[in-house]
């Protein structure tokens, strides 16, 4: 078969995987802490193509490299500072660093029905809007505790200060520090919805994380009354959109053109 | 479903829901006591495309399938004051609510025999004989032991700080009345907001904790939203409707290439 025609439809189908992501960071302009990710694409590795049936030569010779086409290689998540945004609301703390804040995720689902004892799970998020939920501890608005030094941060009301080292202050006292994590290689995480991330690493035999994935805690830098936006760049998000549209229509033409070239082998040439 | 079609189309009702919340703070910009709201966003689920080439587990390969609402947010902050000059006209400066009774309650448990509420200009209304405190929907305004309260001069009804009503007659003679309810809680963006300027708890709202107020007679709090900050927010809500649709009409169109491979 015309080994153009399969190049041409992996194009397709890499553009149209392009487009899913592009969407994605586009429709999530204004989510606070969302960063924006960036699909990469990788050529097949190239084949040889050898000269068959000539009979001016005695052996195979090469005529040269062929390439079969490109495919999705990863999802390249950019993780640059947004710019801050004044709230003026005391449960609003965004990171203004590096680091993310550390969470016990529970699927806001879940948390409703006491029965399934749904055990929490350790979640990373850049996203500061946060909440006091009914007994007086910092929570996302969708009920996950976020970590302290010392487990659940307890703030009472929604009358807390926080310093820019995350050191909360309860009616003038120091009452805990909020945890902040930093990940040596940000591609181990991996993001899962709710604006949370998972860590995604490589296990050993035993199912432990291997070290490389382990986050430390570092100091912040954190601003209470902010907000940070999206890092997602419309312009370039959306010139890339434009562009992901044209690779997609001129490999159909391709395709198209390629049938077209089979079309008048099979009926024209053909034609007997 | 082609999934660029259908997160665009997330894009576009979500940022409807947000441009709704903006509406109505806007349309509450001369409610007295009013509080405005702010939509948040978020990601939804991540799912793994599929790489053929390699099976190495580790490359990430995520695409999103758009965002959602993570929080419709009331913000508390204190609103601008106004001077009236009414007696009967007060204003909570700092963190509290007034309390109500309800008149209408629907809650079988009795959760929502009161309502909370920060607009504060009230009137004499008689009822069975007695020149009760109600507010401007005729509700009665609770004393510190959640009772009605009866006003007999209202012209000479004086309200000071910590909300103690008193009465001075011509003689100079002070006769206290009682003390304003005035309340607040663990988690006061927990309650719901029932219209008519009232709040009523939510399992959200945690327990009672002691208000941060003083009450001032002779003044109403005008409402908090900040139209310049309203409008920023609309601006950008409208960009990223803008945005989305350019997505939505994209999508469409790959869709429509991909039709005619074969026309």
């Amino acid at each position: 078969m015309l080994r153009g025609y399969y190049t041409s439809a992996t194009a397709m189908l890499a553009q149209s995987r392009r487009m899913d992501v592009i969407t994605n960071n586009l429709v999530n302009v204004e989510t606070a802490g969302f960063k924006s990710d960036t699909l990469v694409t990788r050529s097949f590795r190239d084949m040889l193509i050898s000269r068959l049936n000539d009979p001016s030569v005695y052996q195979y010779s090469n005529v040269g490299p062929h390439n079969l086409g490109i495919h999705v290689d990863q999802v390249y998540t950019s993780f640059t500072q947004g710019s801050l945004d004044e709230t003026l609301n005391p449960t609003d703390l965004a990171l203004a660093g590096e680091g993310f804040y550390v969470i016990d995720y529970i699927p806001a689902s879940a948390g409703q029905n006491e029965e399934l004892n749904y055990e929490p799970e350790t979640r990373y998020t850049r996203s500061g809007n946060f909440n006091v939920d009914a007994n007086g501890y910092l929570v996302t608005p969708n009920g996950c505790f976020v970590q302290g030094q010392d487990g659940p941060v307890y703030v009472g009301t929604s009358d807390f200060s926080v310093s820019t080292d995350g050191t909360v202050y309860v009616n003038g006292e120091e009452a805990a520090r909020l945890r902040v994590v930093k990940f040596e290689d940000n591609t181990v995480l991996r993001k899962a919805g709710d604006n949370t991330y998972t860590v995604y690493g490589a296990t050993d035999e035993n199912g432990e994380l291997i070290t490389a994935a382990e986050p430390e805690d570092i100091i912040p830098e954190i601003r209470q009354y902010f907000l940070e936006t999206s890092n997602v760049d419309e312009a370039r998000e959306t010139v890339r959109m434009m562009e992901t549209y044209r690779a997609y229509e001129v490999n159909q033409r391709m395709v198209t053109m390629f049938d077209e070239s089979i079309r008048l082998t099979v009926n024209e040439i053909a034609k007997f | 479903m082609f999934q660029p079609l259908h997160t665009g189309s997330l894009g576009l009702i979500m940022q409807q829901r947000n441009i709704d919340v903006i509406g109505n703070n806007v349309a509450n910009v001369n409610t007295d006591g009013f509080k405005k709201s702010r939509y948040d966003f978020q990601d939804t689920l991540y799912t793994r495309m599929f790489n053929k080439v390699d099976n190495s587990e580790y490359m990430n390969l995520q695409r999103g399938t758009g965002t959602r609402e993570y929080q419709t947010i009331k913000l508390f902050e204190q609103g601008a004051m106004r001077s009236t000059d009414r007696l009967l006209d007060v204003m909570l400066e700092g963190k509290g609510f007034f309390a109500v009774e309800n008149s209408n309650p629907q809650a079988e448990d009795g959760s929502d025999t009161y309502l909370y509420t920060r607009t504060g200009n009230f009137y004499i209304s008689m009822v069975e004989g007695s020149p009760y405190l109600v507010d401007a929907n005729g509700s009665f305004v609770l004393n510190e032991n959640m009772e009605r309260i009866i006003v007999e001069d209202p012209a000479n009804l004086a309200i000071s700080p910590d909300g103690t009503l008193s009465v001075t007659n011509g003689e100079g003679i002070t006769d206290i009345l009682t003390k304003l309810a005035v309340v607040n809680f663990v988690n006061p963006a927990g309650m719901s907001s029932v219209g008519q300027n009232y709040y009523a708890l939510t399992e959200n709202t945690g327990e009672g904790i002691e208000p941060e107020a003083n009450v001032r007679q002779g003044y109403l709090e005008s409402s908090n939203v900040d139209y310049a900050q309203e409008v920023v927010r609309l601006i950008r809500a409208q960009r990223a409707y803008q945005i989305a649709a350019r997505c939505v009409t994209t999508a469409d169109q790959m869709l429509g290439v991909a039709n005619q491979l074969r026309a």
